[in-house]
């Protein structure tokens, strides 16, 4: 009876399991030293690889990723607003925080794509996305750096040697 | 001996692959009528996340997302990218693609990139070309080689609505 037991449980794990996640999760690596997991942890890093329910992560996100000052440096831009519409015409907001992170919870916006984005911070011009999102919401999926022929780069707000104010976490 | 050779023949005839016949034509539009049908792709199918990506069997190279060599961010597609383009649209499903062109564009939706666009097959980007819309008549009007221009252009254009 136990070695029934064991081998239906065997079974079902084995047919839960994902392994192209589990290497995707891997390949992110350790936290960075000093960092908890939590809002400020791995800035410029696919969010949902994690955040997308399938875990290893609870928090489900539709939408989430890290802005930057700078398409060239990483110093992260705080504060800033990130505005979503869909093509449903659901439109939602958020703000980053000081390490340039933000997320959209699923439970609050789950998105019927294209999602068309912009960030706005006072005093520069808004930065829209110049093609919609149509179906990855993981930022950093496209905005990895560095920019290449298949990276638009970071999301950022400013040209170089333009002062941003704000700095980053303590 | 003799029969040794016989089955050494044999042997080595049963493993040759199809004599070479030199290039293979395969009937296709223009090249140069590309660019009108390849913008309006570009705009609906072409971002990073759908199939401005190496991991998709068609990859559409443009402005919106996937870019050849030196060239980032949002600079006009190159011509080597519409080329790069153009061979992976073509070489989709080359026999069936070959078919539809013989016979001036009817019957398009033998083609998978016309049934995905159309979501009349599984796709999971969904349907970015339905039946009768300018990206779908665009692309059509490009395999009867006859682009309309109008499709085409309006296709291009992806408006962005109120924040």
């Amino acid at each position: 009876m136990i070695r029934w037991y064991g081998f239906a449980c065997l079974c079902w794990l084995t047919a839960c399991a994902d392994p192209v996640h589990d290497d995707a999760v891997d390949a992110l690596g350790p936290e960075a030293p000093g960092v908890k997991p939590g809002p400020l942890h791995r800035p410029g890093q696919p969010c949902l690889v994690c955040h997308s329910g399938k875990g290893p992560a609870a928090l489900e996100f539709s939408l989430a990723g890290t802005v930057y000052k700078y398409l060239e440096s990483g110093e992260p831009m705080a504060n800033a607003v990130v505005q979503f519409v869909d093509k449903a015409g659901q439109r939602t907001f958020t703000g980053t925080n000081c390490a340039g992170n933000f997320f959209v919870q699923r439970a609050d916006f789950d998105p019927v794509f294209p999602v068309w984005t912009r960030v706005v911070f006072g005093g520069f011009p808004d930065a829209d996305m110049s093609t919609p999102i149509f179906r990855e919401g993981s930022c950093a999926h496209c905005h990895s750096d560095p920019p290449g022929e298949a990276s638009a780069g970071r999301i950022y707000i400013a040209n170089p040697g333009t002062p941003v104010p704000g700095g980053s976490c303590p | 001996m003799t029969r040794f050779a016989f089955v050494v023949a044999a042997l080595l005839a049963g493993c040759a692959g199809p004599e070479e016949e030199g290039d293979h034509f395969i009937p296709a539009p223009s090249r140069e009528s590309f660019p009108r049908a390849a913008d309006a792709l570009g705009s609906h199918c072409g971002s990073l996340d759908c199939h401005g990506s190496v991991a998709r069997n068609l990859r559409i190279y443009s402005l919106n997302g996937l870019r050849i060599g030196e060239v980032t961010g949002t600079h006009s597609t190159t011509d080597e990218e519409y080329a790069a383009t153009y061979q992976s649209v073509v070489l989709l499903e080359p026999e069936k693609f070959g078919q539809v062109i013989v016979e001036g564009g009817r019957g398009p939706e033998r083609l998978t990139i016309v049934r995905k666009g159309r979501g009349t097959e599984h796709h999971k980007g969904g349907a970015q070309a339905p039946a009768g819309s300018d990206a779908d008549r665009c692309f059509l009007s490009w395999l009867a080689q006859a682009v309309d221009e109008t499709a085409c252009g309006n296709a291009a254009e992806v408006p962005t609505p109120e924040f």
